[in-house]
């Protein structure tokens, strides 16, 4: 193999796979990048079984072929490089992979590509064309509430599902659940769902960034993997095998008193009330007074913690129906107000034990449900 | 009539023709258990038989498992994406997401499955296969799984995902928790034949014909060990090194036997080889004795073992091993090493 490129372009694509790498794996070859010539472009790949990450970046292609290199090596030493061409030169007989880039060589000793697992490839699946700016919304506002803790491995992954024209992302983790819906531009004949890792969804809202045309998905087949392909990058991830709980099941339909707010005083409410709440297992205390004789409708936030004091602040509500009292975690609270998007948020309750609901105003295609905290009174 | 399942020539195991014809017949009408159990003592091929399961389950070629295919290769080398093997680690490792835990030293190594190990696994199996057709854990030695790990894992080896088939070996069934042998199908191996552990050595290992009969005789049936032994001398060296000890130990005095004693117990990792060397000699002692020399187990040193027969008495013999049964007891107990060997040489009979 004898390839030109430039440090920027390679800096760039080994930053794209390098998250996909193993760190600790009985395959000494994970922890490798692999690097190989394709159609006169280099080829990055990393994967460590779960998900793989590909990346084709612009060179000169002298020789073919191919070979893994340990990806921490090469990539402190390409980003410590000047930004100029890097010849690479592959030893096949040593696999060793020179490379030369201003007035710095390296030898940088590899595993042959051929012990590189085979990265699956998706073949004539069906493919769905989603909008980047679209997907990239959804994946922010769904994969933050899939579990992290691995007791269920299906609430570690966003369900997606797909029919006619009509896109839905769900993700739970027993005490929050995520819901978006979208349409896609180009209606699919068959219905899908899969539940892919919500780590790789995020990895594909880290990487699509620049991408502007839309993002191919595919899922195999046997349903076992899924691929996002994007102009120069492309993603397979193994799907998670199981089912998914039915999400619908938990969103209520009805609710007993709708609060609408400033999204960004309430995030500002939320924020001042974790300072007491984080010693309180994150528990902020939410009072929601209607309007009436006493003047406008509004929200009281209040947290306290044995150490370190409390705190009450106000802000000014529309409410429409019931006075309630409820509790949730602060954390969560933030967490959906930061991917909300929408300058109001409508929170529905139904009593201090029944799960909240969280709107936008005005959008009907993102819901957020919050199981509430005891009130411990 | 023949079938394909009655030719398992591929498979490539030395011995255990019916497990191996049960699996073959299994994966043949594709009915293969989602979990194997598969018993026996140390060395005996276990975890061959497992590999060869995993090959015939992954492998990509006609007569499965052909040992030919990239799938077959690469679980020989233990380098397939989609064929783990989990094995203990050492007591008080501290996991890290940098390392590995390193490798088993020795057989007799104490090492415990944990329950981080079995989450990773749980974790492993929700995954579909990367580029197999299965998921394959193979979870040796089982009897090491500390209980939280054994409970935790009663549930995945229950219903496993549709895509995985789980492989535990273990010594002996009983020495799991019942919850977890009856979730599996159990094949309890036997010890092969001890010629043909010696004609495989000789065939396949290419190991000198009087090696490789010495070597079938002390392996008690165990291919795998006498396999080991055949690459690495140093078990040969380290027993005839424990032989020589009993043999000088038997001409001396209590004074010389004590101080031997204390020699012997300062290498507490090699105690329980030794003792299973000396049990292994005083059981051919007794068999010469009762004129039963041609199943010994110590060929090599039949002169040395006519020898004793006729030093020491029937009852004499019989004595050394009921002290040494009790001493390999006492050393998987809390007891001080060093006065459990001194009491031992003591009772040895001669001085």
């Amino acid at each position: 193999m004898k390839v030109s490129c430039l440090q920027e372009n390679l800096a760039k694509g080994l930053s794209i796979v390098s998250r996909a790498v193993a760190s600790r794996s009985t395959l000494p070859v994970l922890g490798n990048v692999l690097i190989a010539t394709d159609q006169g472009r280099l080829k990055l790949a990393a994967t460590n079984l779960e998900l793989a990450v590909t990346c084709w970046i612009g060179a000169k292609v002298d020789e073919d072929g191919a070979t893994t290199v340990p990806a921490r090596v090469l990539s402190d030493f390409i980003n410590s490089l000047p930004p100029e061409r890097i010849d690479m030169e592959l030893n096949v007989k040593t696999q060793t992979l020179h490379l030369k880039c201003a007035r710095y060589d390296a030898n940088i000793k590899g595993i042959d590509a051929t012990e590189f697992p085979i990265i699956p490839s998706i073949g004539d699946g069906k493919k769905i064309s989603l909008e980047p700016e679209t997907l990239r919304e959804m994946i922010e506002q769904v994969t933050f509430a899939a579990a992290t803790d691995e007791s269920r491995p299906v609430l570690t992954g966003v369900v997606t599902k797909f029919e006619k024209d009509k896109v839905t992302f769900a993700a739970a983790d027993g005490f929050r659940l995520s819901v978006r819906h979208a349409t896609l531009s180009t209606p699919i004949d068959q219905p899908i769902s899969a539940i892919v890792p919500a780590k790789a969804l995020q990895e594909v809202g880290r990487v699509s960034g620049d991408q502007e045309d839309p993002i191919e998905m595919a899922v195999t087949e046997n349903k076992s993997q899924v691929l996002f392909k994007l102009t120069n990058i492309e993603i397979v991830s193994q799907l998670i095998d199981g089912v998914f709980p039915d999400f619908t099941r938990i969103i209520p339909e009805s609710h007993a008193t709708r609060t609408v707010v400033n999204t960004s005083e309430l995030q500002n409410a939320v924020k001042a009330s974790s300072v007491f709440a984080r010693e309180a297992m994150n528990t902020v205390r939410v009072q929601i007074a209607p309007s009436g004789e006493m003047g406008a409708g509004k929200m009281t936030m209040t947290a306290a913690s044995a150490e370190s004091g409390d705190n009450v602040g106000d802000i000014d509500a529309t409410v429409d129906g019931e006075p309630v009292e409820i509790a949730f975690n602060a954390r969560y609270l933030a967490d959906v107000l930061n991917v909300l998007h929408a300058p109001q948020v409508a929170i529905e309750t139904s009593g201090s034990s029944s799960p909240g609901v969280i709107k936008a105003v005005n959008r009907d295609d993102f819901t957020h449900v919050i199981m509430p905290m005891h009130l411990g009174k | 009539m023949a079938t394909r399942a009655d030719d398992i020539s591929n498979w490539q195991i030395v011995g255990h023709d019916w497990a191996v014809h049960a699996l073959a017949r299994g994966l043949a009408a594709d009915r293969v258990a989602h979990a194997y159990l598969f018993t026996g003592t140390h060395g005996i091929g276990k975890t061959t038989l497992a590999r060869a399961l995993a090959q015939a389950l992954e492998c990509t070629g006609a007569n499965r498992p052909c040992g030919e295919c990239a799938a077959c290769q690469k679980i020989a080398r233990n380098r397939h994406p989609d064929v783990q093997i989990i094995d203990g680690v050492p007591v008080g490792y501290k996991f890290d997401d940098k390392t590995l835990p390193p490798p088993r030293l020795n057989e007799s190594e104490r090492r415990i499955l944990k329950i981080d190990q079995i989450r990773a696994v749980q974790h492993d199996v929700s995954r579909a296969p990367f580029e197999g057709r299965w998921r394959i854990i193979l979870l040796r030695r089982f009897e090491e799984a500390n209980e939280e790990a054994a409970n935790a894992f009663l549930k995945t080896l229950e219903e496993p995902p549709s895509h995985t088939r789980l492989i535990l070996t273990a010594r002996d069934a009983s020495l799991l928790l019942p919850t977890i042998a009856s979730r599996c199908q159990v094949m309890a191996l036997r010890p092969l034949s001890l010629a043909q552990v010696e004609a495989a050595l000789i065939e396949r290992w290419r190991v000198e014909p009087a090696t490789a009969r010495l070597l079938a005789h002390l392996s008690g049936g165990r291919l795998g060990w006498a396999v080991r032994a055949s690459s690495d001398s140093t078990r040969l060296d380290a027993r005839r090194a424990y032989l020589d000890a009993l043999n000088a130990a038997l001409i001396e005095g209590r004074a010389e036997r004590l101080a031997r004693a204390g020699d012997l117990a300062k290498e507490t990792d090699a105690l329980p080889e030794l003792l299973e060397q000396w049990i292994g000699w005083w059981r051919d002692v007794l068999l010469v004795q009762n004129g039963e020399s041609a199943r010994v187990a110590n060929v090599d040193r039949e002169e040395n073992l006519r020898e004793h027969a006729a030093r020491f008495r029937l009852d004499e013999a019989q004595g050394a091993l009921k002290a040494l049964r009790a001493t390999s007891r006492y050393l998987t107990q809390n007891v001080n090493t060093r006065l459990a060997m001194e009491v031992l040489l003591l009772n040895l009979p001669g001085s």
